[in-house]
């Protein structure tokens, strides 16, 4: 039963991602996309990270695909009717990574379980959110500040980048 | 469960530098937006009083031998951190101080430039005391932020917005293959800090995985074939973001090489000398004999960059502490030279408006002082003695030679020859045609400032460089223990003066 | 992290998720459904030209965007993972103390200096 959810999810985020890069209309691709964000929520909520699938449909559901639609509107994308020039390149390319993908996986089944992260020690009984808030602002301190430095480089950058200069001498 | 954190003084002791960089970068930006009539100058000068505080601290640092791990390993502080860290902040005080003139010429949005400066240097300095993947991963795309603002900074200039498009493209894709190779070595071991890594069996995912990562940091370094932004994005960036971009990450990511070589792929030395054998002989030709053809001095700086990459990858395919020691007493000669060479650039473009080699025609009959300069400077690019850069190249090559990599260093001799010649073109061009223009130019105090510190340099390192020889020998002591022949520390017998 | 109790009653926790999910879908798909059914169905080329006050339209409806959206919905962006990280940080805040609170204050302090300086930049203006 659970391999029916996990088909389900991976069969819809693959073929939607493919559709994102074979529409051709960038708006239809962009819808394409939230509905592979909300798959991958689901994939996360069958993974017990409730928390993570939350973030998902917030923040990239929510702000990023309203950065591309908004991106996509600006520059006014139209229908492309041809696929860009450099697509065998671009096909043999992804053959290559697909084959290194598929030999990754059954090497793995063949060789025996592979080394896993240690999982035992999280109580299940906590829940997500509290897991890593827990890891988060103890262990992993360093990354969170470091983001938040990324966050203030970022507004200040689209400032920079988007804002009319209307003001200062 | 609750997992507790302990932060004693002494840990926070070792983020000092950063923390006290942080602190400043938040006036500047307070002090940009608090007081809009003040005349943006100042900041730079702020600045650059921040930065020298953050250096002493840092001399501090070396001098007492402060040291240790902070956060499970993620964060380390050891000599190697400290030089990478004095490294970055001495490179960042001299291109703020090139970069004042330039950023007059600016209509708005001046203050923010030193802010962004600001913020990709304390991004490098993470940078070079990251000890696990994670941290390589955050710190790697904090300090490239700020670049791709400041790559762009000149909204008015096509070449500005086309060299920001397609550094930022370049650039967000290796961070992907960054991410992707970091998620396959996670996969395989389980764990992400560099000594937790090394693992004595090579599995598919594993290899993959770290070719990944090299590709990424090779993507920052510039190396051959993952060089394609660098001439573009050179050539259209302000001139002092190219200079600051020409240096700093370069450095930053060769701490991370360092540390992943040296450290987590130990076990597998003679499969990646090979690798980065190949990465240097293609990095040295391909930048050279691209750099003969070129017009433009940004570019031209570019190419020969691109080669001086592949001179310093001859140190990492050593494998040894002698590699080490030679990695970093070559980036220190580079910090210099190119810094040097890139004042005079942006000095030249500020008062005559161009970066075409043509115009540098007769540079000795407007300014004997900075044709002199550029000579220097190029000189010790190319390897000449008594400057810095042949102690440089000199060192790079016995640790090679240690090791018997000898066809890399023929590829790496002739190399040498190839490269002289489009140095030698520029100083030609300055000695010996007629200028167009035969005004003489002057430059402003805070660039004769880099320039002297530049000159200074250069030539202290190729007649004096025992003491820098000491401090990069120091900063690798924790690699004694590395495969390869004894590491003393060498003192090299010099052909004048020894 | 393979939880204790089977993935079904696991799962069936969101079970009133998908209800609502699939009644929300239900509801749009089948009131189109049914009026595509029960219309009466009677074309014409008069019925069937494009409604314009009149006259043909002549070109596609898109005008230069502004910029200023963008602006608004990058802001957006990075305030909402401002949140997101405050999240998990109110659920353990019990547990992490006063260290945990300083970490916090010195996140939201950089947050505080990214707003005022939008807003002494005029970025928050909206004309």
């Amino acid at each position: 039963m659970e391999l029916f959810f996990f088909y389900y999810l991976a069969g819809v985020i693959i073929l939607t991602a493919l559709l994102v890069v074979a529409l051709r209309n960038p708006i239809y691709s962009a819808l394409s996309l939230l509905i592979m964000f909300f798959h991958v929520a689901g994939l996360y909520v069958t993974l017990h990270a409730e928390f993570l699938a939350a973030v998902q449909v917030i923040v990239y559901a929510g702000a990023i695909l309203v950065l591309y639609l908004f991106v996509v509107m600006l520059l006014n994308v139209k229908r492309e009717d041809r696929y860009h020039p450099q697509f065998p390149i671009g096909a043999f390319l992804g053959l290559v990574i697909i084959t290194e993908v598929l030999l990754l996986a059954f090497r793995r089944s063949e060789s025996g379980t592979p080394p896993m992260p240690p999982a035992g020690s999280v109580a299940e009984a906590v829940g997500n959110t509290e897991t890593i808030g827990d890891v988060l602002y103890t262990t992993y301190l360093f990354p969170f500040e470091v983001a938040s430095l990324i966050l203030l480089v970022a507004m200040i950058g689209a400032i920079v980048l988007a804002k009319r200069d209307l003001f200062e001498a | 469960m609750t997992f507790t954190l302990t932060l004693s003084g002494a840990d926070l002791l070792l983020l000092l530098p950063e923390m006290l960089l942080t602190v400043w970068l938040c006036v500047v930006l307070t002090m940009d937006f608090a007081m809009p009539r003040l005349p943006k100058d100042r900041l730079a000068y702020l600045s650059v009083a921040g930065l020298a505080g953050v250096l002493a601290n840092l001399v501090w640092f070396d001098l007492a031998g402060i040291g240790g791990t902070l956060f499970a390993h993620m964060f380390v502080v050891d000599r190697l951190a400290v030089f990478f860290k004095i490294f970055i902040v001495g490179t960042t005080i001299l291109v703020i101080l090139a970069s004042v003139d330039y950023v007059r010429r600016f209509r708005f949005f001046k203050g923010e430039y030193y802010f962004l400066v600001l913020m990709s240097a304390l991004g490098m300095m993470f940078m070079a005391s990251a000890n696990d993947l994670l941290s390589v991963f955050i710190t790697l795309e904090f300090s490239t932020f700020g670049f791709y603002v400041l790559v762009a900074y000149l909204r008015d200039d096509v070449a500005s917005n086309e060299a920001g498009l397609k550094f930022f493209i370049l650039g967000v894709f290796a961070a992907g293959l960054l991410a992707y190779g970091i998620s396959l070595v996670y996969g395989e071991t389980g764990k992400l800090v560099f000594s937790d890594i090394a693992s004595p069996s090579a599995t598919p995912g594993l290899v993959i995985g770290f070719l990944l990562i090299f590709a990424a940091l090779g993507f920052k370094i510039g190396a051959v074939p993952f060089h394609s932004w660098i001439p573009d994005t050179y050539h259209g960036a302000p001139t002092p973001v190219t200079a600051f971009l020409s240096i700093a990450p370069k450095g930053a990511a060769f701490a991370i090489l360092i540390r992943m070589f040296f450290v987590s792929l130990a076990a597998f030395k003679p499969a990646w000398v090979l690798l980065l054998v190949g990465a240097s002989i293609l990095s040295m030709t391909y930048g050279n004999i691209v750099a003969i053809a070129q017009r433009n001095i940004k570019r031209l700086l570019a190419y020969s960059g691109i080669a001086q990459i592949g001179n310093i990858l001859i140190g990492l395919a050593a494998g040894t502490k002698m590699g080490g020691d030679a990695i970093l007493f070559y980036l220190l000669t580079y910090l210099f030279a190119n810094l040097g060479a890139f004042a005079i650039v942006i000095a030249v473009g500020n008062l005559i408006r161009s970066d075409e080699i043509e115009d540098y025609n007769g540079l000795n009959r407007r300014s004997p002082f900075l044709a002199f300069a550029m000579l220097v400077f190029l000189l010790s690019l190319a390897g000449v003695p008594p400057l810095a850069g042949f102690i440089g190249k000199l060192y790079i090559f016995l640790a090679a030679i240690d090791e018997g990599l000898y066809t890399l260093i023929a590829v790496g001799l002739i190399n040498i020859v190839i490269s002289m010649y489009y140095y030698l073109v520029v100083v030609k061009k300055m000695y010996i045609n007629e200028p167009t223009d035969p005004s003489p130019l002057t430059i402003s105090p805070p660039m004769k400032v880099v320039v002297y510190a530049g000159l200074a340099g250069t030539l202290f390192l190729g007649i004096y460089p025992q003491p820098a020889i000491n401090w990069v020998v120091a900063a690798t002591l924790m690699f004694s223990n590395l495969a390869g022949p004894a590491a003393a520390a060498p003192t090299l017998v010099l052909p004048i003066g020894g | 992290m393979t939880g204790s109790e089977p993935l079904l009653d696991y799962l069936g926790r969101y079970f009133s998720i998908v209800l609502f999910i699939g009644i929300a879908l239900a509801f749009g798909v089948v009131t189109l459904l049914i009026s595509y059914l029960v219309q009466p169905k009677y074309p014409e080329a008069e019925k069937l030209s494009p409604y314009e006050c009149g006259s043909e339209p002549f070109s596609d409806a898109r005008m230069p965007f502004p910029v200023r959206y963008y602006i608004f919905a990058m802001l957006f962006v990075i305030f909402d993972i401002e949140v997101i990280f405050l999240y998990p940080w109110a659920v353990v805040f019990d547990k992490i103390g006063l260290v945990g609170l300083v970490e916090m204050l010195v996140f939201i302090g950089l947050f505080l200096m990214a707003y005022v300086y939008a807003w002494k930049k005029g970025a928050l203006e909206w004309d």
